[in-house]
């Protein structure tokens, strides 16, 4: 059974056709007369699209979808006046308390005063009136604050209710936006890390005064605003930039020579907890989740709290530690030596390398196996392989970048680790057994 | 599959009634659009109800029809969205078996009678449901509804290189069906070239 390909589009061009029962024509025709057909005018683009993307599967989906969002929103919305209100009215409340205070001293003097002489004072008499006047309406603010108190803490439960009431969907886009938030504040601080490195290269490793300083390396001024940050918004252009538009804290401002001291916090997300370090690194989440590892010395901030990680079980590839933290970074030393041995756990903590087996090569270069530390146990593949995330430019041998990788893409590690070039010489340190 | 030798559209003015227009198309057109319903539905019932869908909706919207298109094809066109819609609706993905094939009514005689080649008709229309949704809208259209590769790129909003590209590709699928002691044999029929 042979075919060539017209005996099979002849085959095709064959293909029985099923013949219509006899009424369907005069159904057809009975429904166009009767008027049962007309529909409303609808372009050839609608005419084309799917009844369900027209009619149901559109704006009922989404609806649905924001519905909840817009409730929350606008609970917390109502929630934020209420408590600007209260700070307000508890502001108001204190003054008028000392008020209260002045006016009850004053009443009393005023009030021997006029025990002893016939004759009062008209003005003093007026503040009295009018120091009573205040303390009435300070009562009145009272009642109002404990109740604006109350219908804050009834919204608060609402918003928590409404919170767990959101379609799975819907808190999957939320965890997937902070997600994205997160890691946007990660870029962020590498940005602002390597334009402070620049600047120091440039001026005799001393470090930039303020921001102000680096406006020519940093690309824009919206870099300066964590994503999460609601509460700034992003300076148009280096002209109209001011203090408010910096969620950051920048903590080891110039002058000075900072880039010899790794451990010393350059930049600090308060939301996040991020903490861009002077050597450029990023360590995602420290200041909020382990306060405990800031050390302040001197003024400064310093992340030597942190107990130094474990090593990897022998003869496996996973590390036991959370570091989180991950750069491909460079490694290598001398010739020969062993990969572990091009990089001290230190430097390989901070630069949140995970170094592999293998040795060095002639050229310096090394295999390095570079990981995704912040989750433990480490991401696989279907064939069992590491998984990582590499968010930071890749580089040849001969030092330049070769490509990048985006953030969140997850790139499986090829078997023996990557090969990346040293990018500073560190010292030879042999491996703990 | 005869083709129906059309008369040249003109374009409706908005909001004109013309209701012998749509009396003409259903007159023309009904039996072609209600075998193609009934090839990708597999039931009558549905495909008399799918092809009053589509009569329907070409009676909504005939006057954007500005007769750039062929009436066949831009009747097609609406005819495949209706049995999209329809197959999305509740989840339905067709599947024709041999035995459908064979049990198909037509008032033709079978293909697999008159060209000898029953064992042939039985794979190459089997194969045909197997194929991908694109490949197999584009074999549906052009070769079993028999518009050309002009109607069928319109029909499907797709380019006319795309409608090749894709008949080239269910061909060779197809052959390869057919003849799978050849598996490296690929279809270019002269019409295609």
């Amino acid at each position: 059974m042979e075919l060539n390909p017209d005996s099979l589009e002849a085959l095709l061009r064959r293909a029985p056709a099923p013949r219509p029962p006899a009424d369907l024509k005069a159904k057809l025709l009975r429904g166009v007369r009767e008027g049962a057909a007309p529909v409303p005018s609808v372009t050839r683009a609608a005419v084309h699209a799917p009844v369900s993307d027209r009619a149901e599967g559109g704006w009922r989906r989404w609806l649905l979808l924001f519905l909840p969002a817009g409730m929350v929103a606008a609970l917390a919305t109502v929630a934020v006046v209420q408590k600007d209100q209260i700070r307000d009215l508890r502001t108001e409340l204190q003054a008028l308390a000392s008020a209260e205070v002045q006016a009850t001293a004053f009443e009393a003097s005023s009030g021997a005063e006029n025990g002893r002489s016939a004759t009062g004072l008209p003005d003093e008499r007026r503040e009295i009136i009018r120091l009573r006047e205040l303390l009435a309406k300070l009562k009145e603010d009272a009642a109002t604050v404990a109740r604006l108190e109350a219908e804050n803490a009834r919204l608060k439960q609402a918003v928590a209710a409404a919170r767990t009431s959101l379609p799975p969907e819907f808190k999957e886009l939320e965890d997937g936006k902070d997600r994205a938030n997160r890691i946007m504040c990660v870029n962020n601080l590498k940005q602002m890390g390597l334009a402070v490195r620049i600047f120091a290269t440039d001026n005799g490793d001393e470090f930039p005064p303020d921001i102000l300083a680096m406006k020519d390396l940093i690309t824009t001024p919206k870099m300066l605003v964590c994503p999460s940050d609601t509460a700034r918004s992003a300076a148009e252009s280096w002209e109209t930039y001011s203090a408010a538009n910096l969620s950051y804290e920048f903590l080891s401002p110039g002058p000075g020579k900072y880039e010899a001291e790794p451990s010393r916090i350059l930049f600090r997300c308060p939301i996040h907890g991020h903490v861009g370090m002077c050597d450029g690194s990023v360590q995602m989440g420290i200041a909020k989740e382990h306060p405990e590892w800031l050390v302040s010395r001197n003024g400064a901030l310093y992340l030597e709290g942190r107990p130094e990680p474990t090593s990897a079980p022998a003869g496996g590839n996973r590390p036991t530690t959370v570091v989180p933290e991950r750069r491909l970074m460079s490694a290598g030393g001398k010739a020969g030596a062993p990969v572990t041995g091009g990089m001290s756990e230190e430097l390989a903590r901070r630069y949140g390398l995970f170094t592999g087996s293998g040795t060095t090569q002639a050229d310096g270069r090394g295999a390095v196996q570079v990981l995704d530390l912040r989750s433990s146990p480490l991401p696989v593949d279907a064939q069992g392989n590491p998984i990582t995330v590499v968010p930071l430019p890749v580089i040849d041998a001969d030092g330049n970048v070769v490509g990048e990788v985006d953030p969140g893409t997850f790139v499986p590690v090829p078997e023996g680790g990557a090969e990346v070039l040293v990018e500073e010489p560190v010292e030879t340190v042999e491996p703990k057994p | 599959m005869k083709r129906i030798a059309e008369a040249p559209e003109p374009a409706l003015r908005r909001g004109d009634p013309e209701p012998r227009r749509i009396e003409r198309w259903i007159e023309d057109h009904h039996a072609r659009i209600y075998a193609y319903l009934r090839r990708r539905t597999g039931r009558d019932s549905e495909a008399v109800e799918l092809t009053q869908q589509t009569f329907t909706r070409a009676w909504g919207a005939q006057d954007r029809f500005e007769g750039r298109s062929s009436v066949s094809s831009w009747l097609h066109g609406i005819a495949h969205h209706v049995w999209l819609d329809w197959r999305r609706k509740d989840g339905r993905f067709e599947s024709r078996s041999e035995a459908w094939w064979e049990q198909i009514p037509s008032g033709a005689a079978s293909p697999a009678d008159a060209l000898s080649q029953m064992d042939s008709a039985g794979v190459v229309y089997s194969a045909v449901e197997q194929l991908e949704d694109d490949l197999r809208d584009t074999v549906h259209l052009h070769y079993y509804q028999g518009l050309t590769l002009a109607e069928t790129a319109d029909a499907l909003t797709i380019a006319t290189s795309t409608v090749k590209y894709r008949l080239r590709e269910a061909l060779t699928r197809l052959q390869r069906a057919v003849n799978p002691q050849n598996p490296r044999s690929s279809a270019t029929p002269s019409s295609l070239v």
